[in-house]
């Protein structure tokens, strides 16, 4: 039975296409006016309702969770202030609350970890700008987890996460419950969304922009214990361990992780993308820190795809014009 | 003279060289005949203007004979199945294509051919010109109707695709319509003795005719690089040498050569070429540009500073000729035609990724000796022009009427 619901919004952002012969023309990267459209083009059909139905859970007391993406904050605030505004005052009054992610909902865990580090910390710090409580638990993009994630994350501040529970993986173990980090103490972790359907469940919903599968937002689910207060109400006892070597993804998650990262043209992408944050550690400008991340966004990653035919090239074209740009940037 | 051309009219990418070469013949010989072009249509929007597009008539083909992926352009037959394969996606194959789809291709063209064959009945002409396989079967009938000469000029073989001779229907295709042409036009020497060869046509009917070029407009590039830029254009593909190049890439890279490399054009190899640049360690030294039109690969040209070809069999290498055009030393292997009026390029006679890269370091060492050579190849170039080779071609009509 579903007695948890996380809502995702995000707003996917597009990158120009660069051509080799505009490296070092001083280009931008971000294509901001497409972004822009894509979102006013879906705001009043597609978006807004979906605002309406969380706000109207945060006044029957459902106590939502709502992962918002920063890009999705950012835009929102541009289309529709007033609605920023209504879910600000919830967020605050603690009728919504929220949880921590990336702040562009990319992959770039799988790209570098340091990279994922930057990301997470910019989604806590840029979240501050919007709203006034921190959120204390984490989830992944696709909620994609292992030890190393879960280390990271504690050095972040957060002290639990949610993780995905797969009946194959669990050996035993079920959803709903609390364990403990394999690589870090005093670090929560709780098995959710699992392809178990009898046990207990977070589901994770696209309310916006987001790659889960289902859309359908339950505005009859309602959060009984605050999400937090779980993981709070069963410390203090021996919790197993949970330990995962590989990351997993959640069965809710439309695609499976090597659909982004194993063709050639993904791998070279990420591996290029890895490697310039690695030997390039003074890129401080945060817009280059962003290009860098939205280059991992899921569905960046899947149009880069060679049976994409023509597309699939270009976009990857691009993208490594894009780094090259960057590189040349960090090394002038 | 009334002449009907059936080729390309304008470059696509879809028909590169050929479409660059036939779209310049078209210039100048609608400034020197009553020229009448029948051009397949194509998907490309934004077609330039050219003089010659108040004759053209385009006709409709299927997207079978459209389809890049399936045809490798303007491929229809099969290679060898490499049986070392480390990839789950084929890279240096191609894969064979069913029966089915060979079917569907031959219909294509069927329909294509009967489209070419109405318009021609409706207007009259002294010679028919044709480009290619695609062009033949419309060329044999309209000459057994309206009992006129059939001009034939080769740009590209199934032979050259294969590397064999074979008992494709297209060999057999190009091998009718090589016999019934009253005369062969070949665009090297090179080409003329591989279709004397294996497709036993008469010496005496075929007539060299080299490409043209013309005075490169192009804005020029200031390369973002410290590192000279070593150059490849043309198709990702293993006819064209494209993986001898990464080869030779990587020795230079392994010896720390202070070295750029580009590849620009697209292809079915450039997962493979993308795959063995990573796996090599030299992905930020190495880059692909996709495809880029006329105007911007002369820029590229221009911030370059060497040009590699390293084709298993080119029937003339256009590129190459555009790169010395603009100023480039350039590296040719020796199974091409464009050597024939580069008497300065460097040729390499063995398909060995080493030598290349020998002849690469010599270009970037030796300042004197490689201004020389740009030198020699720009002052061959000046009589190189597509008003003569058209002219040329004009001479061989007047000679078949």
């Amino acid at each position: 039975m579903d007695n948890y619901q996380i809502i995702h919004f995000h707003h996917p952002l597009k990158l120009k296409n660069l051509s080799f012969l505009e490296i070092s023309k001083k280009a931008k990267h971000i294509d901001k006016e497409a972004s822009v459209d894509a979102f006013n083009l879906q705001y009043q059909d597609n978006i807004q309702p979906r605002l309406r139905t969380l706000l109207k859970m945060a006044d029957t007391q459902r106590n939502p969770l709502v992962f918002f993406s920063i890009s999705f904050l950012e835009q929102l605030e541009s289309t529709d202030p007033d609605m920023l505004l209504e879910l600000q005052e919830n967020v605050n009054k603690e009728k919504i609350s929220l949880i921590g992610s990336c702040a562009y909902h990319s992959f770039s865990y799988l790209c570098s970890h340091e990279l994922f580090k930057e990301e997470a910390m910019l989604h806590k710090k840029l979240l501050k700008k919007f709203f006034q409580p921190s959120p204390e638990i984490f989830i992944n993009t696709a909620c994609l987890f292992d030890d190393e994630i879960a280390n990271i994350v504690q050095q972040l501040g957060y002290n639990s996460i949610v993780a995905t529970a797969n009946t194959w993986h669990l050996a035993g173990k079920h959803s709903g419950q609390l364990y403990r980090a394999n690589t870090t103490d005093d670090f929560n972790i709780l098995l959710a969304n699992g392809d178990d359907k009898e046990g207990f469940q977070i589901s994770l919903i696209n309310g916006y922009g987001s790659a889960y599968a289902s859309n359908q937002i339950d505005d009859q689910i309602k959060n009984d214990v605050k999400i937090n207060q779980l993981f709070i109400s069963t410390s203090g006892k021996e919790q197993p361990v949970y330990a995962v070597s590989m990351p997993l993804t959640s069965p809710s998650w439309q695609y499976k992780i090597p659909d982004y990262t194993n063709n050639p043209l993904q791998k070279a992408l990420l591996q290029q993308i890895a490697d310039l944050f690695k030997n390039k550690g003074n890129i401080k400008d945060p817009e280059d820190l962003k290009v860098l991340m939205l280059l991992c966004q899921p569905d960046h990653l899947m149009s880069i795809n060679q049976f994409s035919k023509d597309n699939g090239y270009n976009k990857f074209i691009s993208s490594m014009n894009i780094l090259t740009d960057l590189s040349l940037k960090y090394n002038n | 003279m009334k002449i009907l051309m059936i080729g390309p009219g304008e470059p696509s990418r879809m028909n590169s060289g050929m479409g660059v070469a036939c779209n310049h013949i078209a210039e100048e010989l609608s400034q020197k005949t009553d020229l009448k072009l029948f051009s397949p249509e194509t998907l490309e929007q934004g077609s330039k203007n050219t003089a010659h597009k108040k004759n053209t008539v385009k006709i409709h083909i299927d997207n079978e004979l459209q389809d890049i992926q399936k045809l490798n352009a303007d491929i229809v037959h099969i290679q060898i199945k490499n049986s070392i394969n480390p990839y789950f996606y084929l890279s240096q194959t191609e894969e064979e294509l069913s029966e089915e789809e060979n079917n569907q291709i031959k219909d294509s063209l069927d329909s294509y051919t009967e489209g070419l064959i109405v318009e021609g009945e409706k207007i009259e002409f002294d010679l028919i010109y044709a480009h290619d396989w695609m062009s033949i079967s419309a060329a044999i009938a309209l000459k057994k109707k309206f009992k006129k000469p059939m001009v034939l000029h080769i740009h590209a073989l199934d032979y050259d695709r294969t590397g064999k001779r074979s008992n494709s229907w297209l060999y057999k295709l190009e091998k009718e319509g090589l016999t019934e042409a009253d005369a062969i036009i070949a665009v090297s020497q090179y080409h003329a003795d591989i279709i004397t060869k294996n497709y036993s046509i008469s010496k005496e009917k075929i007539h060299v005719v080299h490409h043209g070029v013309t005075p490169a407009q192009l804005k020029p590039f200031k390369s973002p690089f410290k590192e000279p830029i070593v150059l490849f254009a043309g198709r990702l593909c293993a006819q064209k040498g494209a993986m001898d190049f990464v080869e030779a890439a990587k020795i230079l890279h392994v010896k720390k050569e202070n070295l750029r490399f580009v590849m620009a054009g697209e292809g079915e190899l450039l997962p493979a070429l993308i795959n063995k640049c990573t796996e090599d360690g030299m992905m930020d030294k190495f880059h692909f540009t996709g495809h880029l039109t006329q105007s911007e690969l002369f820029t590229l040209m221009s911030g370059s500073a060497i040009f590699v070809m390293p084709s298993t069999s080119d029937p003339f290498g256009l590129s190459a000729l555009e790169a010395a055009n603009v100023g480039l030393p350039v590296i040719l292997s020796d199974q091409c035609g464009v050597k024939e009026v580069l008497p300065a390029a460097e040729i390499v006679s063995k398909a060995d990724p080493k030598i290349y890269a020998q002849r690469i370091i010599k270009l970037t060492q030796n300042k004197e000796s490689t201004e020389a050579h740009i030198k020699t190849n720009k002052e061959a170039l000046k009589n190189q022009s597509w008003n003569n080779s058209v002219a040329q071609i004009v001479k061989i009509f007047e000679n078949s009427i």
